[in-house]
């Protein structure tokens, strides 16, 4: 039981990192350039999981998955299952509420981006993509990896909103943070010191390993290095 | 053919410039700092977008605002030196040297690898990460990736200003270079009469986003009248040919026209045409041909105009072989010498002070 529910925390978490990435970055660029009065709004729309009380959000999200609204009603009617309890509710859930974890890094870090760099690169015939993908994204690959590792981990630590769309079914919906709750309630203590202590360590893990990325120069980062030849 | 006819407001006032630029000679625009230059170099690029008007390079249109035309600036085939080197911090220097090499234009003029490190003499740092480099070196790289680039055109904005004096010394003759050796035309920006008479031969004067004057660079550098005359960093360009070196003193004699002036040994063949810069300020007068001195050089001119600078000096503006001199003499040495207008003079000067490019 605990194994399985190991497997639906990593495998939702995973899942949801790479759909936020997609996301999130094209959205932090836009937001960074964004010139318009709709800024403060749409910046306002992207933060609130983060000060809202995860049940409030949760409840929202749950009657928007039920079949008695219309994006609950459209995947009925696609899928023949529902969304709420079931574990692509909790990805779109778990989407939703990480956004601003991994939007605001990124959002921070294309700003500071010296657009210099990118009229340098234009004047050298790169086009737009060409900017994004050669020098916009490996000059804030650090905030890539904080903005990634922040969605994961956020994922990986929420209680209210999974367990207001998810349940508690095993196997499906019961990730470790439920489980810890499960076997509280159910007076396990052995299981429940076991997922404790092993949240705790991962998240030690993950946040020492954030921090002394964040202090290691840019150009010692292990991603790319070959001597210069001509 | 470049020709521009642009309006770009700033905040004190409109930027409104039209003009033609012909390719084959290097172009300066010199203003004080917020004369509206740089922007309309940058409008030029391409990297203005409130700027209004029409441009064209050759016959091609790069704007024409009546028209809704806008070619965006990587489709312009422009090499943009900037003031910063904004080199890519996550590249190395082979590297970002590379990142142009293979957005290269095709350009009949393509200047291959091995030279361009060579003549911005490189080598050394091609291994190097950016952040490793002094500012002189990361200048010499980013010169040296907009050439790799093989533009079509090449606008330089102020590209000596961040620098100090010996990076400014050995970055000048590789700026030089490029329209000899590279045949690539060049509009550069400035406000430092050094940097321009050694670079540009034509001028294009900005003052508060118009342009007031257009010329070669040596009658506007050396005008009487003119803004660039009424201080003492005032200077003066002469056109001269090489004549001889002499190997055993270590000096190259230089012809103006039917005068020799002495300077340290340079490497131009005899017969090249060059250019030496003087200072006013390095020119003293001496109303008779006297030989006893140690300065060297000696000119005889005649006294074309005579403009008061301050309550302590005045400017001379002295012809010599169709040529002009500027001399920076005090008011007290104007009424001791009793120098006038129409009188023959000569010209002193020091051949170490002399800017040969």
């Amino acid at each position: 039981m605990l194994l399985t529910a190991v497997w639906v925390t990593l495998k939702l978490a995973t899942i949801t990192t790479v759909i936020l990435m997609l996301l999130a970055i094209p959205m932090a660029w836009g937001l960074a350039n964004m010139q318009s009065r709709l800024r403060p709004l749409l910046e306002a729309l992207v933060g609130l999981p983060m000060v809202l009380p995860p049940t409030v959000l949760g409840f929202y999200i749950l009657l928007l998955c039920s079949p008695n609204y219309a994006p609950g009603q459209l995947w009925l009617s696609l899928t023949g299952t529902t969304l709420a309890f079931s574990f692509t509710g909790l990805v779109i859930a778990s989407v939703i509420c990480s956004m601003p974890f991994v939007v605001q890094p990124l959002q921070r870090a294309f700003e500071q981006l010296d657009k210099g760099l990118l009229e340098a690169a234009a004047m050298m015939g790169a086009g737009r993509m060409d900017r994004f993908f050669n020098v916009v994204l490996p000059c804030t690959r650090r905030a890539m990896i904080l903005a990634a590792c922040m969605g994961f981990a956020h994922t990986v630590g929420e209680f209210g909103v999974v367990l207001m769309i998810g349940g508690n079914i095993p196997g499906e919906t019961q990730v470790l943070s439920i489980a810890l709750f499960d076997a509280v309630e159910s007076q396990q203590f052995t299981e429940a010191h076991q997922i404790a202590a092993g949240l705790m360590v991962f998240a030690m893990i993950l946040l020492i390993t954030l921090y002394s990325l964040d202090r290691q120069p840019v150009a010692q980062l292990p991603l790319k290095s070959h001597p210069g030849r001509y | 053919m470049l020709r521009i006819d642009i309006q770009l407001p700033r905040d004190r006032f409109v930027l409104s410039v039209d003009e033609s630029l012909d390719t084959d000679n290097t172009w300066a625009m010199m203003g004080r700092s917020g004369c509206g230059k740089t922007s309309l170099l940058r409008t030029i690029a391409g990297l203005e977008s409130h700027a209004r008007g029409r441009l064209q390079f050759n016959d091609e249109i790069w704007q024409d605002s009546e028209q809704g035309i806008w070619v965006p600036p990587e489709q312009r085939g422009i090499g943009y030196i900037f003031q910063e080197a904004r080199l890519f911090p996550h590249l190395d220097v082979m590297e970002n040297l590379r990142f142009a090499l293979r957005r290269a234009r095709a350009n009949v003029a393509m200047p291959s690898l091995s030279e361009v490190v060579e003549q911005l003499d490189i080598v050394h740092l091609l291994g190097r990460t950016v952040d490793k480099l002094s500012g002189g070196e990361k200048q010499r790289v980013a010169i040296a990736r907009t050439l790799l680039n093989a533009p079509r055109l090449l606008l330089m904005d102020e590209p000596l200003a961040s620098l100090d004096w010996s990076s400014k010394t050995s970055i000048l003759p590789c700026l030089r270079n490029i329209h000899q050796h590279f045949g690539i035309p060049v509009v550069m920006v400035s406000h430092a009469r050094e940097e321009v008479a050694r670079l540009a031969d034509k001028l294009l004067l900005i003052d508060q986003g118009q342009v007031v004057s257009r010329g070669e660079c040596r009658q506007l550098l050396s005008r009487p009248g003119s803004l660039l005359t009424r201080d003492d960093c005032a200077l003066s360009i002469l056109e001269v040919q090489v004549g001889s070196h002499d190997h055993q003193y270590g000096f190259t004699e230089l012809l103006l026209g039917g005068q020799k002036l002495l300077v340290n040994q340079i490497s131009a063949l005899p017969g090249t045409g060059l250019r030496v810069i003087l200072p006013a300020h390095e020119v003293s007068i001496v109303v008779e041909d006297i030989h006893c001195t140690s300065v060297q050089n000696r000119v005889a001119t005649t006294i074309q105009a005579i403009q008061e600078l301050d309550s302590k000096n005045v400017m001379l503006f002295m012809a010599a072989e169709g040529q002009t001199l500027l001399a920076l003499v005090t008011r007290r040495a104007l009424g001791l010498l009793n120098l006038s207008v129409g009188q023959r003079v000569f010209a002193h000067f020091k051949g170490a002070c002399l800017d040969v490019v």
